[in-house]
């Protein structure tokens, strides 16, 4: 249990009393000792509308003709006024564009799968059937910063199939065998991280269950480490084993993020919409899960969360215009009635994908919302002790482009990255940007190169550097 | 290929193809080799032992179960078989898809995390709970005799055996015995030898012998490993039964007969006589047959308006109708491919142009008029899975049969692909692509000209809702291809032309082979495992059926056997 937090408001979380006595503890401001700096990944598919590259009226972007500030005038009108809120905490960046890498053969690929990577498909792999050629940002996160080992959280709303295999953002490393297999009910979230003991914050039955649990344990690692010692084993099959046995984790009696009662029967009973179509129902469970999101950062239980929304083309989600059901959101963002190039239009079709990346942003917000319901022990918002990042795979509809990737970031890790503006990165035109935002993002978290300096090599090979341009 | 390419293959790898068993030396453009499937990690057995006897892919030594076969395999150990309600994994997490495999038992993507595992935690405490509350359970396992060390360690062996798939070795039974003075004072409702078994029974069922199909045999032979009867026993039960062994399989492995021949064959005939048998390969076939892709399924009722509302679902049922009637009654391959016949309920009857008369909601088989359809690849499902909501797919189309009957590897096509247009009024839907893809000099043409369009455009006739059609919106169809099968090029004028000529190419009944070997091995495809294709295509070409395919698959060495590895 981390114990820099206390909570503030939303979600019924609560804090048992015997570590109180530590919040009251005061540090001047955030420090990244006692106030580790975090990154929540917030996957949006299809691009957004926009006019970027595309004749289509301009929807997303705020106005900044006038200069880069978010003012409640350039953002009026357009998606992101949906955060206008945190206009002041919010980093908006344009000019993000992720590499062409042509073997992805495939834009949704390309977009889903390089976006936490920064890397093109494992070899031989390609379309519907690739995989990522080495671990993503989030996982490199939690690998080297999370407290006792503890993988970081991975949660999917959508059909646990579809393009890509439905889930597709994360990963442990190259090929198939590392593929991540996301958490869909936001509930089994919650019992993940509070490591078996199901909240019922009975201190006795936590510590019976801890005693069982660990004599179990010790018998199953011994098991899986003769399993582990015998000869001829092939490295996928060491693999597995090695993660198995990381799986295997002893109960802690004294996590004390548990929710109340309600909170828990409230989360168990709104868990249905995680394996749905109805947009409403996915978005209704992406909420829970950024609930659980926030909890796990609130906790120390991790210092990474990927949620992804929607398969790889986020192709059987059907949102709501009103009370009319839309299209499927990978027919709409191709303006017609077809996963492929050749259908029926779709009537004013950009004027539903903009109001689907509306429903993107009211979701994010939530999780703003969330975030910012957590104080830290200096009194400040754990919103601001980290990055939130909602993102999409690519840049806008048909053509569903490489270039200018919405991403948007809110909070500062601590004040490490510059707020209240609208910045389009440097350099661009054909060339990539996204990889340096990634090792930008992750020093920001804490991580590191080879060298033991703050981390900009990340990827590919040949993807060096940050973006200084978004610093403090 | 950007956003056209929604819609392709799981696993697919569209447009820019080849090569088929022959297509060998193409343009940049198409690469690979039918049925190359890629480097398995070497074939027969590493560098330092004598050559293999045979070629045998790498294959995991821990197969993890699926959640369905982790619910069977737990019914089956509490005696409830029949209880399909009793379902433990309802918590577990999904398993990720792997996009290059279309079976469920992706034993690449199956593994354990810490949160699966949280979960498997809590349903094995509550099996042990179930195990101690049902008397016959306790009574059936517990022996009743001796001292409570003695019943205890009778317990571990007899169950542990069951739980584990195979005998536990002393030391094994000693550390399950490790929990006896735990478990008997830690449940106040159970105290004494059934709280030892209760904690016990939670250990067997997070064991790692339990969750994964774990393969201990390491005798070399031939420069291969044999398995061993347990090995084997399980290695057949999970594939034909989605669950674990029976008492008669068990018995098989204790007595060795499994290792032998006829021991083997005897087995492999009762199960897949067992109607588990056809529920696993009445679902393998239907994936190995493209049901991947009917999830996208929708005419537009605009356009289509007497299509059911429903058609995703029913093309599926329809599916597997053919594939289980096939299963069932020595279908052969060349049937699925040939025979003029549907499977239809009254709601997909007239897009056959069948009266609905006499039809219920059941599938039935009905004649066609051989005219008119052929088999599988004229069915409403293949047809309207491989369209656009509005028009014929016929790159899809073309594609499937590139890929699923001729196993061509379509490569990646390079960096981004147009949109294609929308047929004008005066221009069919195969001139529209054809302009796009076919033009003279192009990437697009080495591939589409001459392994892809081909295959699709005869099927031109069958609307986006899988009906027969005379013109394309007022204009005239033109069906007639040249396609290369097998390195020759021919000349068909529609698609019952194409799929005559399709059923007699040796080439399709060992692409067929390939489907069954992958699942039979549990991965993609590789190149090492060329030889079981073999086995199991040169059945499909003799018109063995299907059953007797399978069997040839399972009584080959290449699945009693398990590749060397290299020392690390």
């Amino acid at each position: 249990m981390n114990r820099r937090l206390v909570l503030k408001g939303a979600f019924g979380a609560t804090l048992a009393l015997p570590l109180l006595e530590s919040f009251r503890a005061k540090t001047a401001k955030a420090d990244p000792e006692t106030n580790p700096p975090y990154a929540i990944f917030f996957r949006q598919a299809n691009g957004v509308q926009q006019t970027r590259h595309i004749d289509e009226p301009e929807r997303f972007w705020p106005r900044y003709e006038n200069g880069p500030d978010l003012t409640v005038d350039a953002m009026s009108g357009r998606t992101v006024d949906e955060l206008v809120d945190y206009r002041d905490r919010l980093l908006v960046l344009g000019n993000v564009n992720l590499d062409g890498f042509p073997d992805y053969a495939d834009g949704h690929a390309r977009g889903a799968i390089q976006a936490l990577t920064a890397r093109g498909p494992a070899p031989g792999t390609s379309a519907g059937g690739a995989m990522a050629d080495g671990e993503s940002l989030d996982w490199r996160i939690g690998r080297e910063l999370n407290p006792n080992g503890n993988e970081p959280l991975y949660m999917y709303a959508g059909r646990n199939s579809g393009w890509l295999g439905g889930a597709c953002i994360s990963w442990r490393g190259s090929g198939a065998a590392n593929k991540r297999s996301p958490i869909h009910d936001p509930y089994n979230g919650y019992l993940t991280l509070v490591g078996g003991n199901d909240g019922q914050n009975n201190q006795a039955l936590a510590e019976a269950l801890a005693e069982r649990r660990e004599s179990i344990n010790d018998l199953l690692r011994e098991q899986t480490q003769a399993l582990m010692a015998m000869p001829r084993l092939s490295q996928d099959d060491r693999d597995k084993l090695d993660q198995h046995f990381a799986s295997i984790r002893d109960i802690e009696t004294t996590l004390s993020c548990n929710l109340d009662e309600a909170a828990r029967a409230a989360l168990e009973g709104q868990s249905m919409g995680y394996d749905s179509t109805d947009g409403n129902e996915v978005l209704a469970a992406t909420r829970l899960h950024m609930q659980v999101a926030a909890l796990a950062i609130a906790c120390g239980y991790t210092r990474a969360v990927a949620i992804q929304v929607g398969s790889g083309n986020d192709g059987s989600t059907r949102y709501w215009d009103g009370s009319e059901q839309m299209e499927n959101f990978h027919f709409v963002s191709h303006r017609i009635l077809s996963h492929g190039g050749n259908g029926t239009p779709i009537a004013n079709a950009d004027e539903l994908h903009h109001k689907v990346d509306r429903q993107f942003a009211q979701t994010f917000k939530y999780l703003l919302d969330q975030l910012d319901s957590y104080q830290t022990v200096d009194g400040g918002s754990l919103l601001d002790a980290g990055l939130s990042i909602w993102y999409n795979d690519m840049g806008n509809g048909p053509p569903h482009g490489r270039r200018d990737a919405p991403y948007i970031i809110a909070g500062s890790a601590g004040g490490q990255l510059r707020q209240g503006q609208m910045i389009d990165l440097t350099g661009g035109g054909e060339d990539r940007t996204h990889d340096r935002l990634l090792n930008t993002i992750g020093a920001a978290v804490g991580l590191k190169n080879g060298a033991g300096d703050p981390l900009d090599d990340f990827g590919i090979a040949g993807a060096r550097g940050r973006c200084d341009e978004i610093l403090v | 290929m950007g956003w056209l390419k929604g819609a392709w293959r799981r696993g697919g790898k569209p447009l820019f193809v080849v090569s088929g068993l022959a297509a060998a030396q193409l343009a940049w453009a198409c690469t690979g080799s039918i049925g190359d499937g890629g480097d398995g990690a070497g074939a027969g057995g590493p560098g330092d032992t004598e050559p293999a006897a045979f070629e045998i892919g790498s294959t995991t030594r821990f197969a993890r179960m699926t959640h369905e076969q982790y619910d069977r395999t737990v019914r089956v150990l509490l005696g409830r078989t029949e209880d399909e309600t009793l379902r433990f994994s309802d918590t577990f997490r999904a398993d990720a898809g792997d996009g290059n495999y279309d079976y469920d038992n992706a034993t690449l993507v199956l593994g354990v995390d810490q949160g699966l595992h949280r979960a498997y935690e809590q349903a094995a405490a509550a099996i042990a709970e179930f195990f101690v509350e049902d008397p016959d359970l306790l009574a059936r396992w517990v022996p009743t005799e001796g001292s409570d060390e003695d019943r205890v360690r009778g317990f571990i062996r007899d169950y542990g055996e069951r739980v584990h798939r195979r005998p536990l070795t002393e030391a094994q039974v000693d550390e399950y015995f490790s929990l006896f003075t735990l478990g008997s004072t830690t449940y106040d409702e159970h105290p004494g030898v059934t709280g030892a078994v209760r904690l016990i029974t939670e250990a067997l069922f997070t064991s790692p012998h339990f969750l994964y199909r774990t393969e201990m045999a390491t005798d070399v032979e031939d420069g291969v490993i044999s398995l061993d009867g347990w090995d084997i026993a399980s290695r057949l039960s999970f594939a034909l039964w989605n669950e674990m062994p029976d008492d008669d399989l068990f018995a098989a492995a204790r007595d060795g007969s499994l290792e032998a021949a006829a021991g083997l064959g005897a087995q492999v005939e009762r199960m897949l006589g067992d109607d588990r048998a056809v529920t696993v390969f009445t679902r393998v076939l239907s994936q190995a047959m493209g049901v991947y892709r009917y999830g996208n399924i929708g005419p537009n009722p605009a356009l289509f308006p007497d299509v059911p509302d429903d058609l995703s679902a029913l093309a599926i049922d329809e599916l597997a109708a053919m594939m289980r009637d096939a299963f069932v009654n020595g279908g052969t391959y060349r049937d699925i491919l040939l025979e003029p016949r549907a499977f239809v309920n009254d709601q997909t009857a007239p897009l056959y142009g069948l009266d609905t008369a006499s039809l219920t909601s059941e599938f039935e088989p009905v004649s066609l008029p051989a005219a008119e359809r052929r088999g599988l690849l004229t069915s409403v499902g293949f047809l309207t899975s491989n369209s656009s909501s509005a028009n014929p797919d016929p790159i899809h189309r073309g594609l499937f049969i590139a890929q699923r009957l001729l196993c061509i590897d379509v490569s990646a096509p390079p960096g981004e692909i147009p949109p294609l247009p929308t047929p004008e009024p005066d221009q069919t839907n195969r001139e529209a692509i054809e302009i796009v893809t076919e033009q003279p000099n192009t990437n697009c043409a080495n591939c589409h000209q001459r392994y892809i369009n081909p295959f699709g455009f005869p099927f031109e006739n069958f609307d986006a809702a899988g009906s027969i059609r005379e013109d394309d919106r007022g204009n005239e169809l033109d069906l007639a291809t040249s396609p290369e099968i097998d390195g020759e090029t021919i000349t068909v004028g529609d698609s019952l032309e194409l799929i005559d000529e399709l059923a007699e190419r040796e080439v399709v009944y060992e692409c067929f082979g390939q489907l069954l070997t992958s699942y039979l091995m549990g991965r993609p495809y590789v190149r090492q495992d060329a030889q079981l294709r073999q086995v199991i295509g040169d059945r499909a070409y003799a018109n063995r059926n299907v059953v007797e395919l399978v069997t040839g698959g399972l009584v080959s060495p290449q699945f009693t056997h398990r590749r060397l590895e290299e020392e690390l």
